[in-house]
């Protein structure tokens, strides 16, 4: 390497400037992880201004849907309703907006909550190893010999009804699978030479694992998060479907595929109706996750160090 | 000349676990009672193989890693020293021993005391490029042991980090860049700077030229002279390049499976290897200089497993002078010339 | 004075997202039959890529930008870099073999010695295994008459030798149990071959080693076993790439003294690249030495260290440390392949610069008999400045 004499070094030339060039070059070379990251600031944009886009009516509960009526036929889209009326005459346009935000808070929620427990488990776990490692990974073991899915759905069934307990119930399954990878990438790091010359130098555990290993093993565990708050969200919304998740009227997709539940079929001579009860929510959750798989894909290709400088 | 480092039959042993319930069926000797002196202000050099337990024994003098028996002593003052010695000898298990063991024997240091003796033994690794935080700063790097010691005020840290980086031969430039932006001389001269800036008395250098080209060795060794002459430190060199260690260092043990075989001032080492071992050792040593044709001693076998030494002298296998007796009994290291200490029964 | 391999105005490049890295750029060697060169110089000097190029095994995103590499083969002159894959197949691990730093990267952890070995000598030596075979069956069939699975096996072994990508060889390989019985004779015959190998590498209890997986051997026996698969169809080159950096010196000993008296019983010549001038001076006859991609200094090796005439070389050589004398060190770094210094590499680093080592890069020319430098202290045709301290 060139050494550089003088005193401040110019912007251009710090080295996080320099790697934040570089990664969105790659960026650009991956018409995919542009693909993603434009699907996501388009969801971005609608949540923050959904009180724009579709207004609230006043003194509600915004996240309860408005309805116009109690017909239980849906109604197909119209000029004042742009998306049709639901089973109910419940607004889509109004919930598949402001389902953008639930989606958004169930998806960061449960993907934060468990990448928090699973660091925090699998960090300790890797570090002190022994019988602490021995319980907390039977522990482990122990959730994951239930299938994800119907496990969630016995918590949410003892739990109660609700798309707090949903999320609640998504945390408990979910967190075993982070503290496995933490706890491998910890065990990889604590092996390096500058995690022993840190004790050395007298750094106490805590701040061991806070700012020395956990920084080197962070990238596995944030590449699986942004993967996964996709499979989350569906999962919220397969829950809901089965009527384990949000109330009746509540602005969610998956309540809203609920909702369409009786209309999926619709007369003989006319089968697809009421397509808009369903696929308009549904093209919602599938174009929501697609980009979260996308940018999650973008992460690794770009984070990844092994695969960075091909 | 006075001892600032002495260890007492030190013992490192690594459990080998086996069986269904994982239970200790045997032990890797690493380190298997090394009793040395290192003087005050001197360059004390260990040499041997790999598996010879040399790493293991300066990790051990600093309790990175916990000794399985043996003492320590630091900076102990030679009257202290005797008494120990004196109660010890008598085979009393008297309270003032374990007091005085309790006192100034690294190995039963635990908590804020092990923490405090940190400021005063520091290690520089081999590998420079993974013995730093590849996502820290130099300067954070440097500046950790003294917010960890809590040695200085936040405002006081990047002057202090300036100054021992600048000893080091770098400068205020390489403050704010990250370890893979420098060359390997130069990381390994941030690794000597982090050792170095809480003003340790004793530094353990671990094979620290041997991951670097040739010609940035030489600075790194001038460096390491003129930092000992400044700072007034005492090294323990380890390597298993001998040149280097022939250069660097005042005396040199040489270390065979867990165990010194001989001890000596350098030169008289290199003169007059006296144990089988460090005869091979030394001739097998490619001299620079083509016209000049080595007796060379090609030992036969391989180094035997840590775990299963062999019994009595532990280099009879592979000796070629090995009579009965070294079969059988394990020789004690004895000062044979002045200074000049071997363990071999043909002595 | 036979030449076996010639390169010639070599030029190797690395196209790498911070630029294209001129590793080699036009270096001329010779290495003549049954003499071991030395290719010495530092990190980043090159001088693995050289031995790499002279197998055409430059992995991307190097690439072999231009020259040649002329083998000579049995008496006809071929040059490699314009040979195809197949041919190059031929040639790897026969007439050229190359052993590497790391012995446990060079040896696949899940495959034992014979069967690693066996790999390289069935490929290699092909006809005369199955021949072996063939005599074993029938060797059989004499002394416990002929059976059914004899005259199965020897069918077999016959349309092996005949046409190895048989159809029928194939598909009979790829049922488990059908395969075991086939291979029988073979895998017995190759196993003996590869104990007669190791034997020959001094291998202590090969019988026992024959049957080991990598893990199980010490460093100073793997490397053995990685240069007894390069010698196993004994190659006309041996191309060693700093075998020894990772051994303990006295295990270092053993194999260069190996290497020494292999050579000497097969006539192989060895190209010794390394950065350890001890060895060099141990074990080459001539010596190569290289800075930057450059060649800048070639001679035999007692006058090259009698009588170094490159700034880098005597550099290097007073560098080492020596007890009783002031450590000596060469000012500056090894220079960044992207942006190389102008003329000369070597010049912000040399103590006789001149102002043409800026401009123009120097040839290497012939400055005493087998003597060569690429130093503008030393003027085409003649010797240079005799003030060269």
């Amino acid at each position: 390497m060139q050494k550089v004499e003088g005193k401040k070094i110019p912007l251009s030339e710090r080295a996080w400037v320099k790697e934040l060039k570089f990664t969105i070059k790659r960026i650009k070379q991956s018409p995919l992880s542009i693909a993603g990251i434009i699907i996501i600031a388009f969801f971005t944009i609608i949540a923050i201004f959904a009180p724009y886009i579709a207004p609230p009516p006043p003194g509600r509960d915004p996240y309860m849907i408005p309805r116009y009526g109690y017909k239980p036929i849906p109604q197909p889209p119209s000029k004042d309703h742009p998306f049709g009326l639901t089973e109910g005459q419940y607004d889509i346009f109004y919930g598949v907006i402001w389902g953008t935000r639930t989606a958004f808070r169930v998806g960061l929620w449960v993907v934060g909550a468990s990448l928090l427990i699973g660091i925090i488990v699998g960090g300790i776990s890797a570090y002190y190893g022994g019988i602490i490692d021995e319980i907390m990974m039977r522990f482990t073991d122990i959730i994951f010999a239930f299938p994800g899915l119907i496990l969630a759905m016995a918590l949410v069934t003892a739990l109660g009804r609700g798309l707090d307990n949903v999320m609640l119930a998504l945390v408990l399954v979910g967190w075993p699978s982070y503290a496995r990878v933490v706890r491998g990438e910890f065990l990889r790091v604590k092996q390096e030479d500058f995690v022993e010359a840190a004790k050395a130098i007298g750094c106490s555990d805590l701040r061991i694992i806070v700012r020395h290993i956990l920084p080197n093993a962070i990238y596995p565990v944030l590449i699986m998060a942004s993967l996964d708050i996709g499979s989350i969200v569906i999962i919220a919304a397969a829950l809901s479907f089965l009527g384990l998740g949000a109330p009746l009227g509540y602005a969610d997709w998956g309540q809203m595929i609920a909702l369409s539940r009786n209309w999926i079929v619709g007369p003989p001579t006319n089968p697809l109706l009421y397509w808009y009860t369903y696929i308009i929510p549904g093209f919602f959750l599938f174009l929501f996750v697609l980009g979260w798989n996308l940018l999650g894909d973008a992460f690794r290709d770009i984070l990844d160090p092994m695969i960075r400088r091909r | 000349m006075k001892v600032l480092l002495e260890t007492d039959n030190l013992k490192k042993y690594y459990p080998v676990r086996g069986g269904v319930f994982r239970r200790r069926i045997a032990d890797v000797k690493a380190v298997d009672g090394v009793s040395l002196k290192i003087y005050k202000g001197e360059c004390f050099g260990l040499v041997g193989e790999s598996g010879c337990g040399k790493t293991t024994f300066g990790k051990t003098i600093i309790r990175l890693l916990d000794p399985t028996s043996g003492h320590i002593y630091f900076d102990v003052p030679d009257d202290v020293r005797d008494r120990i010695r004196e109660l010890e000898n008598s085979n009393s298990d008297s309270s003032e021993l374990k007091r005085l063991y309790h006192q100034y024997d690294l190995a039963t240091f635990k908590g804020k005391r092990l923490k405090e003796l940190r400021r005063k033994m520091q290690i520089v690794y081999q590998n420079p490029s993974t013995s730093l935080n590849p996502r820290m700063m130099v300067k954070d790097i440097i500046g950790e042991p003294l917010i960890v010691q809590k040695l200085a005020k936040k405002s006081e840290v990047e002057e202090r980090v300036l100054s021992i980086l600048r000893k080091v031969g770098l400068g205020e430039a390489h403050l704010r860049r990250y370890p893979h932006e420098f060359s390997g001389g130069q990381r390994q001269r941030i690794a000597i700077a982090r050792a170095l800036i809480t003003r340790p008395e004793f530094v353990v250098l671990d094979e620290p030229t041997s991951s670097v080209d040739v010609s940035v060795r030489a600075q790194l060794l001038k460096l390491f002279q003129s930092l000992q002459r400044e700072m007034g430190l005492t090294y323990l060199f380890i390597s298993h390049d001998l040149s280097v260690v022939e250069c660097i260092s005042d005396r040199v043990a040489v270390m065979y499976l867990g165990k010194v075989v001989e001890l000596a001032g350098t030169r008289e080492l290199f003169k007059r290897p006296l144990h089988p071992y460090s005869q091979a050792l030394f001739s097998s040593i490619p001299l620079p200089d083509p016209t000049i044709k080595r007796e060379r001693i090609i030992l036969r076998g391989e180094v035997p497993s840590p775990v299963n030494p062999p019994p009595g002298c532990r280099f009879h296998p592979r000796c070629k002078y090995a009579m009965d007796i070294c079969k059988k009994v394990e020789p004690m290291l004895k000062e044979v010339s002045k200074d000049h200490f071997v363990a071999c029964h043909l002595y | 004075m036979d030449k076996l391999l010639e390169v010639e105005n070599l030029k190797v490049r690395f196209y790498t997202y911070e630029g294209i890295v001129k590793a080699i750029e036009g270096i001329n060697l010779e290495i003549r039959k049954g003499e071991t060169l030395g290719l010495v110089g530092e990190t980043g000097c090159g001088k693995s890529v050289t031995g790499l190029s002279m197998l055409v095994l430059v992995p991307p995103p190097g690439r072999i930008e231009d020259g040649k590499v002329i083998l000579d083969l049995k008496g006809r002159k071929v040059n490699l870099l314009k040979q195809k894959e197949p041919f190059l197949l031929k040639i790897r691990g026969k007439e050229i073999s190359m052993i590497f730093q790391e012995p446990n990267a060079a040896l696949n952890p899940v495959y034992t010695v014979k069967e690693q070995i066996g790999e390289a000598i069935f490929h290699h030596r092909r006809r005369e295994i199955l021949n072996k075979v063939l005599k074993s069956i029938e060797e059989k069939a004499r002394r416990k008459g002929k059976s059914l699975m004899l005259k199965i096996e020897r069918w077999f072994y016959e349309k092996m030798l005949a046409n190895p990508e048989a159809l029928s060889i194939r598909i009979a390989f790829k049922i488990p149990i059908l395969r075991r019985f086939l291979r029988r004779k073979l895998d017995e015959v190759i196993r003996n071959e590869v104990i007669a190998i190791l034997r020959e590498m001094e291998i202590p209890d090969p019988e026992r080693v024959a049957d080991m997986y990598p893990h199980e051997l010490s460093g100073g026996m793997q490397q053995r076993v990685v240069i007894a698969m390069a010698l196993a169809c004994n190659p006309s080159l041996l191309i060693a790439d700093e075998p020894t950096t990772s051994l303990d010196v006295t295990v270092q000993a053993q194999i260069l003294d190996l290497i020494r008296r292999l050579k000497r019983k097969f006539g192989s010549s060895v190209v010794y690249i390394t950065h350890d001038m001890g060895v060099i001076a141990e074990m080459c006859d001539r010596v190569a030495v290289m800075y930057a991609g450059y060649i800048c200094e070639l001679a035999e090796v007692k006058e090259l260290f009698k009588n170094p005439l490159h700034p880098y070389t005597k550099a290097l050589l007073e560098s080492i440390p020596r007890p009783d004398k002031e450590f000596k060190s060469i000012r500056g770094t090894v220079p960044n392949l992207i942006n190389p210094p102008s003329g000369c590499r070597f010049h912000p680093r040399c103590d006789y610069a001149m102002d043409i080592c800026r401009k123009v890069p120097p040839r290497l020319v012939e400055v005493k008999k087998g003597h060569f430098v690429a130093c503008h202290l030393y003027p085409e045709g003649g010797m240079g400045s005799e003030s060269s301290a």
